[in-house]
């Protein structure tokens, strides 16, 4: 019984163990296109959430803009309009709650 | 009593075997529950109700560390039993400062230390606890730490940090790439039972790099043999909302000795005195330690893994010239992962195998380390910068008495280290690299009733090999020799040290953009080698009411290298301010660390200690250097409750004060800071039924002080450290 009780209880720390040691990770993030303008970055579209695969080639790829942007995401202006062409710049994953 | 003194009288007849009685130096009672340590063997022992414990297999000459609740830690130096119970006498405690302990590092016992040397115990229950490993080392005088919020910080030793400052794990040197403020300890308070901080240079013992100092982190011992102790802790504070759960095993028969230790930490956003929370200051990280010992006759092996992961957010990142402060700030507290941060990776194994003859002691360490690091600056998928620092040290030691007055400590040290770049990070900021490091050194120890005195020497010589500088060689010889000498109740000790260190990879050539301190940094090439010698002096007074240690020195420097703005502008980095390596061709630290314990006669429980910590530093043109800290004066006021009758007793209770003078003699790229205080207040509690539980309950900052250090990486920012902070533990004993 006292044999049984010990076994248990080491059990119980192992188990503990595990999930203390467990892994998890942050597989999603917010997205948005930038550029930099006369050494300023800019916001120029939010693209939205993406996760796992499709993040990483976000991030990696960029992002073509179709339209010439005159405002910026929060619809401020441009010190000048972006045209498209080579595929921008993108970020993920910022705090925006500031 | 008369029962007591009956016991002992009988007690050389009741025991089989060689035996230890622990007695009280006054009353001559036995102290129940003593602990002592074979210290050659690393064996723990419990002894009995009445004091007593069986010893086995021991060397004729061996060490006894000897404790007991309330009363002062003894060494006894046993050379052989000369019957069959060995009686110990132990005073009881009135100072808890003054404990004798002996060194992890050199076997001395510390009392006996000529260097200047200080060993702090981590996860003391009685003392006040701190957010982080680095706040707890940080309470020695003379020991500060770089920070940015609580997820980073790093020690500073007399105002040497970085790649002055060493840091070894059990005998393992830890390499995180420590060149850059943001590179933080990677490591917990888990499972560590002290620290030994070397201050000033100390290539004698240490090696190369041991410039500002050595911090030596020594794990908990293993539990006594056939016993096993289990506890689960847990650890919340209200300021960042944050959660630590460790978990404790340990197990031990005849032969075999099994500890292991996890833990888990998550921290939020830390809240200012203004209300606001600091913009990605959060952080998580994981810990798994684990040691397995085996000891059979003379040979003791043992073989000890540790993992630590964390995710450590970045605050105050920006790329503007001028940032205001409220751009870091926010109303809302928040624990998601954000860019930029950092993802840390640190494996340490040890294997560590030592030998007991007669009268010396043979000890091989081995393992291996590696230090993956990731800086995520805009993508979270693509880093900035990746590294992988690997680092094969060995560590050979001989010591042996040759004579009752002399011993003689000698040994080889050596390591490997590679440090490779990741191909999918967007930046290399140092190229791939390799180091080869062996020294070699002989120190002779010679005591004489109240004067002893050191003497040693070593060499040391480093390869460093990467593409773009083909392969430097760098050596030197150091030396270190001291004096004390103790009469009635003062102890005086002298010690002159040198130490040396080449100039690291990242200070010749950096060469890039450095996510974690958002600069562009450059390294040069031209960087020779620096030296330091360092005077140390040390009066100490005791009583048993009254401690009282002063603690001068001087320390110079040759070919001094820092790190320091520019002008420059890099194309295509437009946004990120240039930094340089530079060198100064001499500069000079000096300071003085003065501490007190006053323990009134009248009020038995009552302990008040105060420190205080200065340190100036100065280049050859005597312009002060950068990231020299501020004075410091800690005051900690304590009462210790006695016997209590109830379950729920309380422990301790306990104010500190924390008083940063003024910082005016800055570097020309530093702005100076302001003075500030400090209050904290903690009580400890237990509770013990068929199972003990220990609660801790304090609060940090208790006038929600806005205060920002000198030291913080926030500061150039106008960022300040953390308000009001409510915390409390609580530890539960299984068995």
């Amino acid at each position: 019984m006292k044999k049984k009780s010990l076994l248990i209880k080491n059990l119980g720390m192992g188990l503990t163990f595990l999930s203390l040691a467990a892994c998890s990770s942050d597989e999603c993030a917010e997205c948005h296109v930038t550029t930099e303008i006369n050494g300023t970055e800019y916001e120029l579209v939010e693209l939205g959430e993406y996760c796992e695969d499709d993040l990483h080639d976000i991030e990696d790829g960029g992002y073509t803009i179709q339209d010439t942007l005159f405002l910026d995401a929060e619809g401020d202006s441009l010190p000048s309009p972006v045209i498209p062409g080579a595929a921008n710049e993108v970020h993920c994953g910022e705090e925006h709650d500031h | 009593m008369r029962f007591y003194k009956f016991i002992l009288l009988l007690l050389p007849f009741l025991l089989n075997g060689q035996s230890i009685q622990v007695i009280d130096s006054e009353t001559k009672t036995p102290v129940s529950y003593a602990e002592i340590e074979v210290y050659e063997l690393d064996v723990q022992l419990k002894c009995n109700a009445v004091g007593e414990v069986k010893l086995t297999s021991v060397p004729p000459s061996f060490t006894l560390i000897v404790s007991g609740i309330g009363y002062l830690t003894k060494n006894i130096q046993v050379n052989e039993f000369q019957s069959d119970v060995l009686v110990v006498e132990v005073e009881k405690n009135h100072l808890l400062l003054n404990e004798v302990i002996i060194s992890p590092t050199t076997g001395i016992i510390q009392q006996h230390n000529l260097s200047n040397v200080v060993l702090k115990q981590i996860n003391n229950p009685n003392s006040i606890g701190t957010s982080n490993l680095m706040g707890t080392v940080a309470s020695v005088p003379g020991v500060y730490s770089i920070y940015t919020g609580a997820g980073i910080s790093k020690p500073v030793i007399r105002g040497m940090s970085g790649l002055k400052v060493l840091t070894f794990l059990n005998g393992l040197r830890i390499e995180n790439q420590q060149w850059a403020n943001d590179h933080g300890v990677n490591f917990t308070d888990l499972g560590i039972k002290t620290v030994e901080i070397v201050k000033g240079p100390s290539s004698l013992l240490y090696g190369a790099d041991a410039l500002g100092g050595v911090l030596y982190f020594v794990d908990e011992d293993y539990t006594s043999p056939n016993t096993q102790q289990s506890s689960v802790e847990t650890r919340f504070e209200s300021n960042s909302l944050s959660t630590s759960t460790v978990a404790r095993l340990k197990m031990a028969g005849n032969n075999f000795r099994f500890n292991v230790f996890a833990g888990y930490k998550n921290a939020a956003d830390y809240q200012i005195p203004n209300g606001a929370y600091i913009v990605n200051s959060r952080f998580k990280g994981k810990t798994l330690k684990t040691a397995l010992g085996y000891n059979k006759n003379r040979w003791i092996f043992n073989l000890r893994y540790n993992h630590n992961s964390n995710q450590i957010g970045l605050p105050g990142h920006t790329h503007s010239a001028n940032p205001n402060p409220s751009d870091f700030q926010s109303s809302v507290q928040n624990r998601d992962r954000a860019v930029p941060f950092q993802l840390i990776s640190d494996h340490y194994l040890s294997i560590e195998n030592k030998l007991i003859f007669d009268k010396s002691v043979l000890k091989l360490l081995t393992g291996y380390t590696s230090n993956s690091l990731t800086e995520h600056e805009e993508k979270v998928t693509i880093p900035g910068i990746k590294m992988l620092l690997t680092n094969i040290p060995y560590n050979l030691s001989f010591s042996t008495n040759i004579n009752e007055n002399l011993k003689w400590i000698s040994g080889a040290q050596g390591m490997i280290v590679k440090n490779k770049n990741d191909r999918s990070a967007e930046n290399i900021l140092l190229p791939n690299s390799s180091s080869i490091d062996y020294g070699t050194y002989s120190l002779f120890q010679f005591s004489k009733e109240l004067f002893e005195t050191q003497i040693g020497v070593r060499y040391d010589y480093r390869e460093i090999s990467a593409d773009e500088i083909g392969s430097k060689n760098f050596s030197k010889l150091n030396g270190s020799i001291g004096l004390v000498y103790q009469t009635g109740l003062y102890t005086f000790r002298t010690n002159f040290s040198s130490g040396f260190r080449p100039p690291h990879i990242s200070e010749m050539l950096a060469n890039g953009v450095h996510h974690g301190t958002n600069r562009y940094e450059i390294g040069s090439q031209d960087l020779e080698s620096e030296y330091a010698n360092q005077l140390d002096f040390s009066l100490d007074y005791n009583t048993a009411h009254l401690n009282v240690n002063i603690n001068p020195f001087y320390n110079t420097f040759k070919n001094y290298i820092y790190i320091k703005p520019t002008e420059e502008i890099i194309e295509g980095y437009e946004n990120y301010p240039v930094y340089r390596y530079a060198q100064t061709s001499s500069a000079t630290t000096y300071g003085t660390e003065i501490y007190f314990h006053y323990h009134p006669h009248f009020a038995h429980r009552l302990h008040l200690e105060q420190d205080f910590s200065f340190v100036m530093g100065e280049d050859q043109y005597n312009q002060p250097l950068p990231l020299i800290p501020q004075t410091r004066i800690n005051t900690n006021l304590k009462y210790e409750f006695g016997e209590q009758k109830a379950k729920i007793k309380i422990e301790t209770v306990q104010l500190q004060r924390t008083h940063f003078l003024d910082k005016n003699e800055v570097a020309s790229f530093e702005t100076t800071s302001n003075d500030y205080e400090i209050y904290n207040i903690e009580a400890n509690f237990s509770y013990t039924s068929k199972k003990t539980v220990y609660l801790k309950l304090g609060i940090r900052n208790i006038f929600n002080k806005r205060f920002v250090n000198h030291l913080s990486n926030l500061k150039n920012i106008g960022l300040p450290g953390a308000g009001t902070n409510v915390y409390f533990a609580i530890n539960y004993i299984l068995n």
